[in-house]
């Protein structure tokens, strides 16, 4: 780097370099001689000052830069001031927890986030990881294009750039997005490249890699799935393994396993009616093993449950029903043999869990939670919502038989929208919590559905105290009320 | 005029702002109301009795019967918010006796100053005015002599000298300006103090400003052979005052400002407020400057992005932009977006060089400028539509923010050009928005 020569001199002094140096490009000729004659000291001065205003005046622009490519054009378009303007108040952390419920109405509306506020979002997403799906969705197109540009929030555009990662030298991450791009495009180059790497990943990229495949397993796979993934020592990894073949009909181990289906899966008629109920298996045969099934079970389990349970678990209902060649609506209405039940039960509970179905949740609910109620499970009931539907699942929680304890447990853990008309029994719960000394938890502003908030508002105004938490809670329910109101599907009803 | 924005900006802390929001809703208050002078309301408190608050709509005085001792107190701030939100819960009425009996205060008081004001304009005792302006002369031309050998003798022995690096070396030579009531010169030197703190190159910084401020002690030595614009220019710089009554009292600019930007900067316990103002007939501009000891907050009526029809008067000196409006401050409106492209970098740079030729003690002026983000490494710049780019000095923040407001494309934008960085202080995209933040020095 050069250093400026008048500098020189000033850090020196003038005592000990008492020469004035020729002047700078940028300050003209006659002005520094006009400076000669002057007491060293004073003539630096000056210098400097004629320095100082040639280096402001004479600033020159750069030519050489090159503009980003600018974002393409968006599609959707950006939502009205009347539904901005809770944004703004959101993002200076007040009434936070409404923001979930801003970005979801956003996207249901097909707006877009408005580009000066986008970047604080993007940030907010980067924090919480739970915002990130509804903030990309209302990111448009700059969103990404954004992220490019300032090379920040990777989330963003990670689904977007998969032929970027390298399978040889890339992260995980890039590792899964190479092979995802890749199975499509050559299956046979990233088949061949899974099987010579199998041995050096790591167990936990051997399992993201099963679990990538299980989503929609390809023919080509099944043998690299039969052979090594079904051997893995995880059994996460073997789990994944035996979904993903089962979903392939024409394997070796998709047949196999509809034999094993049909063998322990039966309809009897008993009690004048025809009833579900197991065939225990009498052995475990070598093949179960090659097929990643266990057959010593956990502590507490008997071996055959065990086995049976494995069998089922791996299929899904509407597979069962298949097994025993009836219709879905059919199989909801079967009467379970009551010497089965509990292993039925868990049976179901796994499968749901391995293929997560709302449809066949919400038919069979009432039967499932009653076999529960038999067999003092009291366990059931959260995993079975999983997936459920919001509206759904508000109506099934308000005709559950429930203690009102599990079922202000499930309103606060799920996703519901309480209406005052069609839920009084979740809407007198919420006025009860409303009442308790011990609090009442923001999230219930959300599970209130926006036409019924000036009911609870109303109701709240009647109560002669409310708790620090309910008045939070009130508030946040204004705050919804202002600015829900100005959505076009946005009906009110008016308290009595 | 009453905005969200402008109550927002009344909030002397996020805390205050937080539980305003908390209290503007209708349960919380009662007998809300309102006229063409204030609002009131009664706000229920923990106390028995529900606090009396009210909020003068002129200048956005408060008053309100909480103990609270931040100024204006929450519930001043959600009667605001609740006004801005929800005006049909404000009843027009003639104001119960707490807020009439507080108006009619409020007017007395306004009186009274306004004859305090009268009076301190009236004909003064010119020949003690004229000796207090001699002793006061002498007393600023010991400071300056002072300064300058003070200058001369650092440069003498160099910069790379550590007392030059030493606060107190700074401080010491500031409190005698101050002394010398040179407070213009008080405020350089701090500037020059500071920055071995906070500049990458420092030791050219400041050789440059040591060269500036030389410059301006030589010229004040001067000033009688100066003509009056510059004579007043450099008297002002060096800390002598002009009278604000002489300036209202002078001739005004009509025109239809446009407020381009504004900023707030919290230094010690002062918070400097400006504002910048085009003239959309007469092209020129103009710095509004409001000076608030903290915690109180400055009074804005006005917004980024709005325009409104006035006279300003601009203090005197070279090429002025500082200026004063007359009380009480007109209501602003939303202006319609902009019609032209705006001027370009190279006619930027020419128009700051030339006002620097005239007057080169001015740091920074505004302008109205499309411009775009463009990267090269870590460094930022903004770029014209004529491909022309200069450095940005940007906040992370900001940089987000404008980039993703203009989207690859050059926007309108309210810029401030120091000689080395441009500063942006708006951008337009479908409306005006600010893009300047609060901070500290």
């Amino acid at each position: 780097m050069s250093v400026n020569p008048l500098l020189t001199q000033a850090l020196l002094g003038t005592e000990r370099h008492p020469e004035l140096p020729p002047p700078p490009a940028a300050v003209p000729q006659e002005s520094w001689q006009k400076l000669e004659g002057l007491p060293p000291a004073k003539r630096l001065l000056h210098a400097a000052a004629l320095l100082d205003i040639a280096q402001s005046a004479g600033q020159p622009a750069r030519e050489d830069l090159l503009a980003p490519a600018a974002a393409p054009p968006e599609t959707r378009s950006y939502p009205p001031s009347s539904f901005r303007a809770p944004l703004l108040e959101m993002l200076r952390e007040v009434h936070r927890s409404c923001l979930p419920e801003w970005l979801e109405i956003c996207s249901d509306q097909q707006w877009l986030i408005p580009p000066d506020l986008l970047p604080q979002l993007l940030d907010a997403a980067q924090r919480e990881r739970s915002l990130r799906e509804s903030v990309q969705d209302c990111a448009g197109r700059r969103g990404p294009w954004l992220a490019r540009t300032r090379n920040l929030w990777p989330w963003l555009t990670e689904s977007l750039e998969e032929g970027s990662a390298n399978w040889e030298t890339g992260t995980d991450a890039q590792r899964l997005r190479w092979y995802a791009s890749t199975r499509k495009s050559d299956p046979e180059k990233a088949i061949a490249a899974l099987q010579k790497d199998w041995k050096k990943d790591s167990p936990d990229f051997r399992q993201h890699l099963v679990e990538l495949i299980q989503l929609a397993p390809l023919p080509q796979e099944e043998a690299s799935l039969q052979k090594m993934a079904l051997r893995d020592r995880r059994a996460a990894t073997r789990l994944a393994a035996q979904l993903a073949l089962w979903k392939l009909p024409d394997s070796a181990f998709c047949k196999r396993h509809q034999q094993r289906i049909c063998q322990v899966l039966h309809l009897q008629n008993k009690r004048n009616s025809t009833e579900l109920c197991i065939l225990l298996p009498e052995e475990f045969p070598k093949d179960w093993s090659l097929d990643g099934l266990q057959s010593k079970p956990p502590s507490g389990k008997g071996e055959k449950a065990f086995w049976v349970e494995q069998i089922l678990g791996l299929a899904s209902l509407q597979d069962w029903a298949a097994a025993l060649n009836i219709g879905p609506e059919e199989f909801v209405q079967l009467a379970w043999d009551p010497e089965w039940a509990a292993l039925l039960l868990n049976a179901v509970l796994l499968s749901l869990t391995n293929h997560p179905d709302p449809d066949f949740v919400v038919q069979m609910l009432p039967a499932l939670l009653s076999q529960a109620q038999q067999q003092k499970r009291r366990d059931v009931v959260e995993p079975l919502l999983n997936g459920v539907n919001t509206d759904k699942l508000t109506d099934l929680l308000e005709q559950l038989t429930l203690r009102p304890e599990e079922r202000e447990k499930l309103l606060h853990t799920q996703s519901c929208r309480v209406h005052h008309e069609r839920h009084p029994k979740l809407f007198a719960l919420l006025k009860e919590v409303i009442r308790s000394p011990h609090g009442v938890s923001a999230h219930f502003a959300r599970c209130l559905a926006p036409e019924s908030i000036p009911f609870l508002l109303s109701y709240m105004a009647t109560l002669p105290q409310l708790t620090p938490s309910a008045e939070r809670l009130a508030h946040t329910l204004e705050f919804r009320q202002r600015y829900l109101q100005h959505l076009p599907s946005f009906e009110t009803g008016t308290p009595s | 005029m009453l905005t969200p924005d402008t109550v927002t900006s009344l909030a002397p802390d996020a805390a205050s702002y937080k539980a305003a929001k908390g209290l503007a809703t209708p349960r919380k208050w009662q007998e809300l109301g309102k006229n063409e002078h204030a609002l009131w309301g009664l706000a229920a408190g923990s106390g028995k009795n529900p606090y009396q608050t009210r909020v003068a709509l002129d200048d956005f005085a408060t008053k309100c019967s909480c103990p609270s001792r931040k100024f204006p107190c929450k519930h001043a701030l959600a009667l605001m918010f609740l006004y801005v939100e929800q005006e049909e819960l404000f009843e027009a009425s003639d104001p119960p006796e707490w807020v009439s009996e507080w108006l009619e205060k409020r007017s007395v008081r306004q009186e009274k100053a306004a004859a305090k004001a009268q009076t301190a304009h009236a004909p003064k005792d010119t020949q003690a005015a004229a000796k207090r302006k001699e002793k006061r002369s002498g007393r600023i031309d010991e400071g300056v002599t002072m300064l300058q050998e003070v200058l001369e003798d650092m440069l003498r022995h160099g910069l790379a000298q550590d007392e030059l690096r030493n606060p107190e070396t700074w401080n010491n030579l500031e409190r005698r300006l101050i002394d010398c009531q040179a407070g213009g010169l008080a405020a350089a030197v701090r500037m020059i103090g500071e920055l071995p703190f906070h500049h990458p190159h420092w030791e050219e910084a400041m050789l440059r400003q040591m060269g500036n401020l030389g410059l301006l002690l030589h010229t004040y030595t001067h000033r009688d052979a100066l003509n009056p614009d510059l004579k007043s220019e450099v008297e002002q710089r060096v800390g002598w005052n002009v009278d604000k009554t002489d300036i209202l009292a002078g001739e005004g600019v009509q025109d239809l400002w446009f407020i381009g930007g504004q900023e707030r900067v919290t230094r010690e316990n002062l918070l400097r407020s400006s504002t910048w103002l085009f003239g959309t007939r007469s092209g020129r501009h103009a710095t509004l400057l409001q000076f608030t000891q903290l915690p109180a907050r400055p009074k804005e009526t006005w917004t980024v992005g709005q325009q409104l029809e006035t006279q300003l008067f601009f203090y005197p000196g070279v090429l002025p932009d500082r200026a004063l409006t007359l009380a009480p401050l007109p209501a602003a409106s939303p202006a319609p977006p902009p019609s032209d492209q705006g001027g370009s970098i190279e006619d930027m740079l020419s128009d700051f060089a030339s006002i620097l030729a005239q007057n080169p003690w001015r740091k920074r002026m505004p302008y109205r400028i499309v411009l775009q983000p463009v990267f090269q490494g870590n460094q930022e710049y903004l770029m014209d539509l004529n491909g022309k780019a200069l450095p940005w000095k940007s906040r992370k923040m900001q940089v987000d923010q404008l980039t993703c407001i203009c989207g690859g494309h050059p926007v309108p934008m309210c810029v401030l050009w120091n000689g080395a960085e441009l500063e942006v202080l708006s951008a337009f995209a479908g409306s005006w928005i600010s893009l300047t933040r609060e901070r500290s020095e």
